[in-house]
């Protein structure tokens, strides 16, 4: 039998993330980890890609929720062992994120499957997400945006009576003069681009997609980039 | 003691007293491997080419994989993290129990409703609803009001109010209470102002917390025991305590309450998982949230309509399991991508009454346009359309085959739309407001999409 390459590897560990085959993905990691193999070049090409894999895979359709919750779970897993055998100085040039964002289904609101498909999304993405829960009161959405610097806040709402909650934390942060600090973009099933113009929302997200692209979009603009 | 409410108090202690879970546990580890598995293990196979299958062992499986569902998963309760958990037999028990029909209404308002079967002789209930649409409180009764004058209309259910006293109607404010006792006074208004002063009508919409709906509970000028309530669902197979007060105080006060279920397809898995727990959240209803009927939207989570190929087929399969091994009353609730006064949103509603009445659902309950978003874009014409025609489907006597054939005929008219659909245009401009009156616009449309139908083999009563 021949012995894996370290390509073969990182390809394995990859699969069995996209697959959300823990012990495989535990497996292969051990052996990356066994057999010298680059943490870094395991990270990016086996943790990153099978990020993007599972990205397309629930934009085609193919993967729902429940795998994006298990396969991100992995990914926790396996990124986390991996990084533990890395340098101090490595570890926290890999531990950079894109961005922050601050995300709740706000007061009143006890739905949130689109907010949780949004906060996986970005999880996967690389995202540092700081999922509030449900029914999240506004202040505390306010306060948890301040304190952890966050680039972005979401805000998803399903119930037609919990909408105004959405327009609550916006006028929260123009009394405390922090809506310009953040990028707030609005969703769920109630909600249109109408409603977030009437709230002076940066952005409305159709869909958990939609939402990726803008929280994207958002933290680049910030970055001037 | 006929079922609901099934053992209440016993439902209530297993919410406090049942296995501790972690919610993120009981999604990773009880539902979503739970209900792959049972997709597996019964074959339930989604067929794109027959939207209203006729296969008899799909029925009997689907049924079959949403107990097991229920069984090995249970309901899970927000509050207190613990699974609610049920045995065969008590499923057995509430369902054996259960009332044979149901009685909604005061006086000569009186409507009844009754379970059905597949490809039943027997006409469907109709429900006339504008879903939860927000309105101008300048407008409300008025709409209300078009709902109300329909005459096959058994039972409405209002808009949401979008302000109060000039303040928007937050949940948990006292703007939402205030919202919600105008609502049920205005919903009581229009019934009396279109000569139906005992039409039932679901409230409180615009009342979401268990405060707000005992608040506008009052025999005189708000919700009386005759009218429809509703406790929901948390998606998938959820609640709270909040919603079991509601659930308690319902009962209580004598009335009807029903589940609210609204399943997502692609957000805990496809077509084919979301009908199983869908089924799944209709014994949830009966076992938990003490509904005597459950009102089911299962819509997609990328457009909130469910009358797309894929959710027709999810609705009929749905509705033939439960109709042939339950006597559940159910009510199919249409959500229409595209918007008032536009071909395709009529397409939709026809569709979906017809689609459901030949698969055996007790009441259709139409229908949300727009997918539900837009303010003031909604008509009694849509739920008109939708009630009309399974009316027709039934009295014509179409079969599911017959049914099937309909829906690939005129679905290639809409499906490469249902992304991104018309809007069509707002209640007040489809209809002359004060006088309730549809436009001749709308009327005409209306008779041209009924006609297209009556091609298609449909015969309409008049």
């Amino acid at each position: 039998m021949f012995a894996m390459s370290s390509s073969d590897l990182i390809e394995e560990l990859r699969k069995a993330i996209v697959e959300c085959q823990e012990e495989a993905a535990k497996k292969a990691a051990d052996e990356i980890v066994s057999k010298g193999v680059d943490i870094k070049d395991a990270l990016e090409k086996g943790v990153s890609a099978a990020a993007k894999e599972l990205g397309d895979r629930f934009e085609r359709g193919e993967y729902f929720l429940g795998e994006l919750l298990i396969a991100a779970d992995i990914m926790t897993n396996i990124t986390n062992a991996l990084m533990a055998r890395m340098t101090d100085a490595s570890r926290a040039e890999l531990a950079k994120k894109p961005g922050t964002v601050v995300i709740a289904s706000v007061y009143g609101d006890i739905h949130d499957i689109g907010k949780n498909l949004l906060s996986q999304l970005l999880k996967i993405q690389g995202y540092e997400v700081i999922d509030l829960g449900r029914d999240v009161p506004s202040l505390q959405v306010v306060n948890r945006a301040v304190q952890s610097n966050a680039n972005v806040i979401a805000l998803s709402s399903l119930m037609t009576t919990t909408m105004p909650s959405q327009k609550e934390v916006i006028d929260l942060l123009k009394a405390f003069n922090a809506r310009d600090k953040f990028v707030v973009i609005v969703g769920g099933g109630s909600t249109s681009s109408d409603w977030a113009k009437e709230i002076g929302a940066d952005a409305w997200g159709e869909d958990a997609w939609d939402g990726v692209r803008l929280v994207e979009e958002a933290v680049r603009k910030r970055r001037g980039a | 003691m006929p079922t609901p409410p099934w053992r209440i108090h016993s439902v209530f202690k297993r919410a406090e007293e049942g296995p501790v879970t972690l919610e993120h546990d009981f999604d990773t580890k009880f539902l979503i491997p739970n209900v792959k598995r049972v997709v597996k293990d019964y074959g339930i196979k989604y067929d794109p080419q027959n939207p209203v299958p006729t296969d008899e062992s799909l029925a009997k499986d689907a049924w079959r994989a949403a107990v097991d569902l229920l069984l090995s998963t249970g309901v899970f309760c927000t509050t207190t993290s613990r699974r609610i958990t049920f045995t065969e037999d008590e499923i057995k028990e509430a369902l054996w129990n259960y009332i044979d029909k149901l009685q909604i209404g005061a006086g000569r308002d009186m409507k009844e409703w009754q379970p059905r079967r597949i490809e039943d002789s027997r006409r469907p209930g109709c429900f006339f609803t504008p879903v939860g649409v927000r309105c101008s409180e300048e407008n409300f009764t008025h709409l209300i009001m078009a709902y109300a004058q329909e005459p096959l209309a058994d039972g409405i259910s209002s808009p949401i109010i979008d302000k109060i006293e000039g303040a928007l109607v937050k949940t948990y404010s006292p703007f939402e209470q205030e919202g919600a006792v105008f609502h049920a006074m205005a919903a009581r208004e229009a019934a009396v102002r279109v000569g139906r002063p005992g039409l039932s009508a679901v409230l409180t919409g615009t009342g979401l917390s268990a405060a707000s709906q005992i608040a506008s509970s009052n025999p005189v000028w708000g919700a009386r025991p005759s009218d429809l309530r509703l406790v929901s669902v948390i998606s998938e197979l959820k609640i709270d305590y909040d919603l079991l007060n509601k659930a308690l105080h319902f009962q209580e006060y004598g009335g009807i309450p029903g589940c609210l279920s609204g399943p997502l397809v692609g957000a805990y898995g496809g077509v084919e998982s979301t009908t199983i727990i869908g089924i799944a959240s209709h014994l949830q209803g009966l076992l938990v949230n003490g509904g005597f009927y459950t009102c089911y939207f299962p819509t997609h989570i990328r457009n909130f309509a469910n009358t797309s190929r894929e959710l027709l087929w999810l609705i009929s399969v749905t509705y033939q399991a439960l109709s042939s091994n339950t006597r559940l009353i159910t009510c199919s609730n249409g959500f229409a991508a595209a918007g008032p006064c536009t071909d395709m949103v009529l397409y939709e509603a026809g569709l979906h009454g017809a689609v459901s009445a030949v698969s055996g659902a007790s009441v259709l309950w139409e229908i949300a346009a727009a997918s539900n978003k837009h303010f003031e874009r909604t008509t009694a014409m849509e739920a008109r359309m939708a009630c009309e025609t399974g009316l027709a489907a039934v009295s014509t006597g179409m079969r599911r085959s017959d049914v099937n054939e309909l829906v690939k005929k005129v679905i290639p008219k809409y499906e490469s739309k249902l992304f991104d659909a018309p809007l069509g245009k707002t209640f007040p401009e489809c209809y002359d407001v004060k006088s309730t009156t549809p436009t001749a616009e709308y009327v005409e449309l209306f008779k041209k999409i009924k006609a297209e139908f009556r091609d298609l083999g449909l015969e309409y009563n008049y």
